[in-house]
């Protein structure tokens, strides 16, 4: 069986007849025009997919929306990729749980019990095919780290202003929230399976990864845990696909 | 008026020659082919990784509900996933998803790319929260392979195909849209490793060349104890963050570059970065990805010189030891020499 590469050329197949000068051209009137036509879209996409990657600069500020207008919904990308700093904290995300074990009456709240840390060493025990569970968590942090900032500068505003805001920013977030309230469920109802869940809480914090000029020290330094926001209690959702 | 004659027929002359350029034969088609297999490969990979988590995912009894999933979306945006909140229907989509990827992997063609297309934006927007940069340039880069022929290779009829184009007489329309599709795929590829270059090169944390340690022990990231504890060397932490900039940086120029090897050593150094990240990070449908889009910074044509130059070593591999006949006895064994003779 021959090379699936190597391929024989037709004599000359490779090569691109040239506009015969001062004769007629080689290329019709209807090519022309189709090749200039698509030409229209790959320039403009180009264009703007520089400016849209681009740094932050006044000339892209004056141009974000014609360029917004040709990249989203289907061209929206970020390649920052761990840049320009990597995350120098890992994330913890602690749950707590109401609940009510066996046949006891009375309500129950657990210590909190950190579920990230299980999570993110999932992928290792299939390293050809790694579960994509990590990023659930990964984007969970994201949006409550935003949420809490966005907390924190409506606490700052002026008293009368603060509910107006703080309602404005548990609407935006509503989605967020119920996606937390579901999550948390499942793994409530994994962990303590026999009891009757009432209800979930979660809380978030971040831990500072030692820096690189303390990574030698003996005993290693101890990281303070940051608080970054811990969420009312929610109620526990049954039927949540596991 | 003579002058401006004299002016239009050279911008004439210029404006055919770059449609010659274009729509006269097909380019990259060794590259794009190879992208096809990955991205059909990568998204069953991506599918049956978690198969057995596939309801907690993108059911509709999901922790991402299709209600919130669906106002995560963006204007234009869609996904099949939530034209009903049935089971059957679910498991149908999600089922033809693989199937349609495995058809497209082998196959390609342009009907297939258009339903693979369909398929995987589906499914990516069914649920965003476990997107990552790799999905991002799949999504855009099967877009843009709508245009091209992705089974000129490595596909079933591929070398008729190739004689068919090849019996096209002078240029065409369809050479052309192949032409830009191959020119947006390898443009938007440049444009993820010099922003993602730009971005590191600014940021202190890759200055300093601590970067790598910080990566490495970012607990979602960390899928080797080894790997963190050499990022945590001085010497290989800074090396493995410069030469990752240097190599991003790199690209945009070494595709210009009218030299097949530089082409050739920053393709290699790339799939090299990207198996590390697979195997060290974890990432392995994102480094899948990226290394299919790295495959179309090579023209066909390095591809051939590149698969002669390893010709030697192929033949190595793939000679068997071969056990030498058994004399009678009595009679002596012949030189070395000429047993290789008597077998070649």
């Amino acid at each position: 069986m021959g090379s699936p590469l190597v391929v024989n050329e037709p004599p000359g197949g490779g090569m691109v007849p040239s506009p015969s000068a001062g004769g007629r051209s080689p290329v019709s009137v209807r090519l022309r025009a189709s090749v200039l036509l698509s030409l229209v879209p790959v320039v403009l996409y180009t264009l703007a997919c520089l400016v849209y990657n681009a740094p932050a600069s006044p000339a892209k500020t004056r141009l974000a929306t014609p360029v917004n207008a040709v990249i989203n919904p289907y061209f929206g990308q970020d390649w920052m990729l761990f840049a320009p700093a990597p995350s120098t904290v890992n994330d913890i995300l602690m749950m707590d749980v109401k609940l009510k074990a066996g046949n006891s009456e009375g309500e129950t709240t657990t210590i909190p019990v950190d579920i990230e840390e299980p999570i993110d060493r999932m992928p290792r025990s299939n390293r050809v095919m790694p579960t994509k569970l990590p990023g659930v968590l990964l984007a969970l942090q994201e949006s409550f780290t935003n949420y809490a900032n966005g907390l924190n500068d409506a606490l700052k505003a002026p008293k009368a202003q603060q509910p107006a805001l703080e309602d404005a920013l548990s609407r935006r977030y509503a989605a967020e929230f119920v996606e937390l309230q579901r999550f948390l469920s499942i793994r409530a109802g994994t962990m303590y399976p026999d009891a009757q869940i009432i209800a979930v809480r979660a809380t978030f914090d971040k831990r500072p990864i030692t820096p690189f000029s303390e990574r030698d020290m003996h005993p290693a330094p101890k990281q303070p845990v940051q608080g970054v926001l811990q969420t009312a209690w929610m109620p526990y959702v049954s039927g949540v696909a596991d | 008026m003579e002058k401006f004659r004299t002016f239009s027929a050279a911008a004439s002359r210029r404006v055919d020659r770059l449609i010659l350029a274009v729509s006269c034969q097909e380019r990259r088609l060794i590259g794009i082919a190879l992208l096809r297999i990955i991205i059909g490969f990568a998204t069953i990979l991506y599918c049956l990784s978690d198969y057995g988590h596939r309801q907690f995912f993108w059911g509709p009894h999901s922790y991402d509900s299709p209600q919130a999933a669906s106002s995560a979306l963006p204007r234009w945006g869609f996904s099949l996933y939530f034209v009903s909140n049935s089971e059957a229907w679910f498991e149908l989509l999600f089922h033809l998803t693989i199937v349609a990827s495995a058809l497209f992997m082998v196959f390609g063609g342009r009907i297939l790319t258009l339903v693979q297309a369909v398929l995987m934006w589906s499914l990516h927007n069914r649920n965003q929260d476990i997107l990552e940069g790799g999905d991002n340039l799949a999504q855009i880069l099967i877009l843009f392979m709508l245009l091209t022929v992705s089974n000129g290779y490595f596909a079933p009829g591929a070398k008729a195909r190739r004689a068919a184009l090849r019996q096209v007489p002078g240029p065409t329309f369809g050479t052309a849209l192949h032409n830009l599709g191959a020119y947006l795929i390898v443009f938007q590829v440049a444009i993820v490793y010099l922003a993602s270059g730009y971005w590191k090169i600014a940021g202190q944390v890759w200055q300093q060349g601590v970067a790598m340690y910080y990566v490495s022990r970012i607990n979602g990231f960390a899928m080797s104890t080894t790997y963190a504890h050499l990022m945590g060397n001085p010497f290989i932490g800074t090396a493995v963050s410069y030469v990752t900039i240097f190599i991003e940086l790199a690209f945009p120029f070494a595709i210009l570059s009218s030299k097949a090897w530089i082409r050739k050593a920053q393709t290699l150094s790339l799939e090299g970065l990207h198996l590390g990240i697979m195997a060290f990070m974890g990432l392995v449908c994102f480094g899948l990805i990226m290394i299919g889009a790295d495959c179309t910074a090579m023209r066909d044509e390095d591809y051939r010189s590149l698969w002669i130059q390893v010709a030697p070593l192929r033949k190595r591999l793939t000679r068997r030891p071969q056990r030498a006949p058994a004399l009678p006895s009595g009679s002596v064994a012949p030189p070395l020499d000429l047993r290789e003779e008597t077998r070649a």
